[in-house]
């Protein structure tokens, strides 16, 4: 989740009214975030990822503003005009192909807010922005360049500049090699043999999207006018960045100024602060959250997130979304807005109405009926991975390689696929043991894949001893058999991991159902072990109707 | 504890070493004991005084000390006779006089430099150098021809007590010889009556016959009827039994299952290999969300690739994702990719249980619940682990309502063990509105759990028309909190020790 992390009296700043520290951090967090860290002045907050414009402090300040009552409903902001403009050449439409632009004037840039925004562009570029396939922010000097502006695809060779952290011209394709973020992000161009590019009427390079800018306008302590390019595949996602961007600017006291966009044949003029208008039916808000709540109420909660509403007719009323929330797909979504505004912490408790009867799985019932036998033989309970590789699951246990479900993007090859069978998951916890006194039995229920991606479930039981052999390991079987109830027959069995002629196969309705004996010395030293050791494992769908 | 207690709880044979040792005047060594007391074998003697000892009645006391036997050497000689007598005989029967080759008659090659060296030390000849090396006995040896040296009288000693203590000065002699004494430390205890040992004897006490393990004849002969049973001190040392038990993580599994059960919802599971379609996309989750990529979800090689059976299902949620199709959402506004969906995954949580069950029974009402293993690609550290249980409920009923999914939450925490809950505003690609559960644990509010409506992008897909509460948080924290475990990593390499001796209760 983004973290933000800002100073308090920064924030108070931002804010433009008092509220102390105490009460932000006790409330803040009921906006929908929580605090990470507190270090003095210096605050952490994480807020959910569905929130883009919740990743800069200056964002935060707006929301807190709403929501703590001192400035309710939509936030404004001036758009004065300009006639900066930039044209999407058809070129690039293949590759990357929208683009948005704002100009913002008189920023007085501080270090805070150089830090902010680079904070909130590497926050926007992940989350909204997909690591940049969606959204790639440019952030530029204004005054460098000369517009209008040209957002175009051209050869990678054709083109050379000094990118930023650079003092060299590189080429397109030089940049993909060789620069930090070009070696990153190649990656998203490479299917295409044309590179997105923003040139000035001079021909100067602003930016290669979504890779890196170019020197030439590099925002530094003393930028006053700051030039805004956003482009991406997704039109609606683009303009949401660019609008977080320009507003939490505008949060410092900058000024928006409108750019046009000329895209095939049509014009837009950017950025688009207008707010996205959605009824809300009354009804929905109070049958979702289980309230009676008017209309009035319902506008004053929202107006606490930022909306503003108008009552249209009995019942509904319309709510304008401001242009930086991305989150609003659905009516559903302002139901939310309505409770947070409302607060969490004042529903009146309730409960479902309906009769329902309680019951279990009866195949989980079984299982817990083998437990309880287990148990009552004195043997202690294991938990373990299912998560398993094919060298235990065959080659330690003598088997030939045999079909298990595969993991593609393993963490390890200790962890490479899901197992077929328990009894190597308890030679592994054997081993963990080593140090601990003798003897030790243990046994896992445990869920196994088979080799059609289904879960099936096994009882595997293990006893390592001075003294553990075949004899007992019939002894143990029987028992176990016994006490499930059904009839079965016992032939001599050949599990490679056993001793030759010291394994039994366990037989029910002319179907192997499971396997004992004394393992063989090998398999004892496979597994680092060095006591004699009596196992058995037992297919618990093959033992009852149930499953 | 009081003496006439202690008294009461000595065993015969403890009871036996303390009388002797009054007897040896408050002091012996197991030997003593064993000797001037009623006993068969040593180790009884010893026994007895180690409990003693832990009664504080007696105290004992290690010395090492350093005694002798014949070695190799030392026993040859104890049959031939050392190298200088046999040397001394031999001129003896020369007429008192020789020359030093004859010595090889009764000598081996190698004594004779050792019996000259000895003779020339113990004064037994004078040596003249002439042509040849002449050897003639002297005054003192004429006196050693008729008596034994001290280093032959040690011989004979050792030959008759084996491992005894002698003094270094007199054996010294015979220890500078190669092989022919053995020397080893050995440690001896000396048991003395303490201050509380022998006000114990002050008080007296009798050796009576008693009972100490009660056994069939004892019972079956009315045996019991004459002699005392002896009490014993029940804090002394008793061995530490374990029998099998079940592992904490399960039993409490099996009482989360019971709780649920109570508040009546019904036990559901599914296979731990899904599809996309049924983990991610069904649930609203955006065929783009970064939670879908390679670092955070573990897909599958074999199989790779599920069907999706669901043919009218599909076209619904891709039409979903895409624009909202029928449920007045937006959708997500980007292509929806059935290959995307047909991949195959090991299920990243529970809700796909759930959402399979709706789609199944569309109709109210309905409480279910599932507890199962979900899978993230995880490296395994203190914190972490690539596999997982959760826990999740849903309640589905005509007219639910976030009031409701308050009341259950609030319920279902109180029941695993949690009075004081709160809310926080939460976010999950399938529910709106979302909670954050956090709880009250050792003085401080703690992140346990999430739950919400499922979104109408979810519900109306699968058939269903009225809000569903549900809920869910992982088993291992909850685990980790009410076990005290740090390192999540020991609920699963399980430490038998641990095992053992972890309470159920």
């Amino acid at each position: 989740m983004p973290l933000v992390t800002f100073d308090y009296n920064d924030f108070i700043d931002l804010l433009g009214y008092n509220i102390p520290k105490e009460k932000l951090i006790e409330k803040l967090p009921m906006i929908g975030g929580s605090f990470d860290k507190i270090e003095d002045e210096e605050l952490s907050i994480e807020f959910f990822p569905n929130r883009p414009d919740l990743t800069s402090v200056e964002g935060i300040a707006r929301a807190a503003r709403a929501f703590f009552e001192f400035e309710v409903g939509l936030k404004k902001y001036d758009i004065a005009k300009s006639d900066i403009s930039i044209t999407v050449d058809p070129s690039v439409k293949g590759v990357r192909p929208f683009v948005t632009t704002a100009l913002i004037k008189n920023v007085t840039m501080t270090d805070e807010l150089i830090a902010s925004l680079m904070d909130m562009q590497e926050k926007l570029h992940f989350g909204l922005g997909r690591n940049r396939r969606k959204v790639a922010i440019g952030v530029h000097n204004f005054e460098p360049v000369t517009p209008p502006f040209t957002y175009k695809a051209v050869e990678p060779d054709s083109v050379q500049f000094i990118p930023l952290a650079k003092d060299e011209y590189m080429t397109l394709s030089e940049i993909l090699e060789k620069h930090e973020k070009g070696v990153d992000y190649a990656y998203l161009l490479e299917k295409f043999d044309k590179y997105p590019l923003i040139v000035d009427a001079n021909n100067n390079v602003l930016s290669f999207p979504p890779i890196i800018n170019g020197s030439l306008t590099e925002v530094t302590p003393f930028t006053k006018n700051i030039f805004i390019d956003v482009t991406g595949s997704d039109r609606k996602s683009i303009n949401y960045a660019l609008n977080i961007v320009a507003t939490a600017l505008a949060e410092r006291g900058s000024q928006i100024f409108s750019t046009t966009i000329y895209d095939e044949g049509k014009n837009y003029s950017s950025p688009d602060l207008n707010p996205n208008k959605k009824n809300l039916s009354i009804d929905y808000v109070n049958r979702i959250l289980g309230t009676g709540l008017k209309e009035k109420e319902v506008i004053n909660y929202l107006g606490k997130m930022g909306y503003d509403s108008t009552e249209m007719k009995k019942n509904k009323i319309e709510v304008k979304v401001p242009a930086w929330r991305s989150d609003i797909l659905h009516e559903v979504d302002l139901v939310e807005d309505v409770a947070v505004g409302y607060g969490f912490d004042k529903f009146e408790t309730d409960f479902p109405k309906e009769l329902t009867f309680g019951r279990t799985l009866p195949q989980n019932d079984l299982l817990d009926s083998l437990r309880s036998i287990m148990i009552g033989l004195g043997f202690n309970e294991v938990t373990t991975f299912t998560i398993s590789n094919e060298k235990d699951e065959f080659t330690n246990m003598g088997l030939d390689l045999g079909k298990m479900v595969e993991i593609e993007n393993p963490i390890g090859e200790e962890y490479s696929g899901l197992r077929t069978n328990v009894l190597p998951s308890l030679l592994k916890i054997l081993r963990e043991n080593r140090h601990h006194p003798l003897p030790q039995q243990i046994f896992e229920l445990g869920i196994v894949v088979d080799e059609h991606a289904k879960n099936r479930y096994n009882l595997a039981g293990i006893k390592i001893d001075a003294k553990a052999n075949f004899t007992e390991s019939k002894s143990i079987i029987e028992a176990v058999l016994r006490d499930i109830g059904i009839t079965y027959s016992i032939t001599e069995g050949n599990h490679p991991a056993f001793i030759e002629g010291r394994c039994g196969s366990i037989i029910k309705d002319e179907k192997e159902i499971g396997f004992f004996g004394e393992l063989h010395p090998r398999t004892i030293q496979i597994f680092e072990l060095e006591h004699p050791i009596m196992a058995f494992e037992l297919k618990v769908d093959l033992l009852s109707q149930v499953f | 504890m009081d003496v006439d207690k202690t008294i009461k709880e000595l065993s015969q044979n403890e009871k036996k070493v303390l009388l002797t040792l009054k007897k040896l005047n408050g002091k012996g060594s197991p030997e003593d004991i064993l000797k001037n007391g009623d006993f068969n074998q040593e180790v009884e003697v010893m026994n007895a005084s180690s409990w003693l000892q832990s009664k504080r009645l007696v105290s004992i006391e290690e010395h090492i000390k350093t005694v002798y036997s014949l070695g190799k050497e030392g026993k040859r000689f104890l049959e031939k006779g050392l190298p200088e007598r046999r040397a001394l005989k031999l001129i003896y029967e020369k007429k008192g006089k020789t020359i030093l080759k004859e010595l090889a008659v009764s000598l081996e090659k190698n004594e004779i430099p050792i019996a000259i060296g000895w003779l020339k030390k113990n004064d037994w000849v004078n040596i003249r150098k002439d042509k040849e090396t002449f050897l003639e006995i002297s005054e003192k040896g004429k006196k050693a021809l008729t008596e034994e040296s001290d280093d032959e009288k040690i011989i004979q000693l050792l030959k008759e007590n084996d491992n005894i203590e002698i003094g270094k000065n007199k054996i010294n002699s015979l220890l500078s010889r190669k092989n022919v004494i053995k020397e080893k430390d050995i440690i001896t205890s000396t048991i003395l009556l303490t201050e509380k040992g022998k006000k114990a004897l002050e008080k007296g006490f009798e050796i009576k016959d008693e009972i100490s393990q009660v056994t069939s004849s004892i019972i079956k002969n009315n045996e019991w009827k004459r002699n005392i049973i002896r009490p014993y001190d029940i804090n002394a040392f008793a061995p530490a039994f374990y029998g099998g038990k079940p592992h904490p993580l399960v039993d409490l599994i099996s009482k989360i299952r019971h709780i649920i059960l109570e508040m009546g919802f019904q036990e559901i599971q599914g296979d731990f290999v899904e599809s996309c379609f049924w983990n991610m996309d069904v649930l609203f989750i955006p065929q783009d969300h970064p939670a879908r990529e390679m670092q955070d979800t573990l897909y599958c090689k074999t199989p790779s690739k599920i069907k999706i059976e669901e043919k009218q299902l599909l076209s619904e949620i891709a039409k979903v994702h895409e624009n909202g199709g029928s449920t007045s959402s937006t959708g997500w506004g980007h292509e929806f990719s059935k290959i995307e969906g047909e991949r195959a995954l090991l299920r990243t949580h529970t809700t796909v249980n759930t959402i399979r069950y709706l789609y199944n029974n569309p109709k109210p009402p309905s409480k279910v619940f599932s507890i199962g293993r979900v899978f993230r690609k995880e490296n395994i550290d203190a914190t972490h682990l690539p596999e997982f249980y959760q826990i999740e409920g849903i309640v589905h009923e005509k007219d639910t309502n976030f009031r409701q999914l308050i009341g259950v939450l609030k319920e279902f925490y109180k029941r695993i063990g949690f009075e004081k809950i709160r809310f926080r505003p939460g976010y999950f690609p399938y529910t709106e509105p979302s909670m954050e559960v956090e709880v009250f644990w050792n003085d401080e509010w703690m992140e346990l759990g999430g739950s919400g409506i499922f979104r109408p992008e979810v519900t109306e897909p699968v058939g269903v028309k009225n809000p569903v509460l549900a809920w869910g948080l992982g088993l291992e924290r909850l685990a980790m909190l009410k076990f005290g475990v740090t390192d999540i990593r020991s609920l699963y390499i399980s430490d038998l020790e641990w095992l053992r001796k972890k309470s159920l209760i």
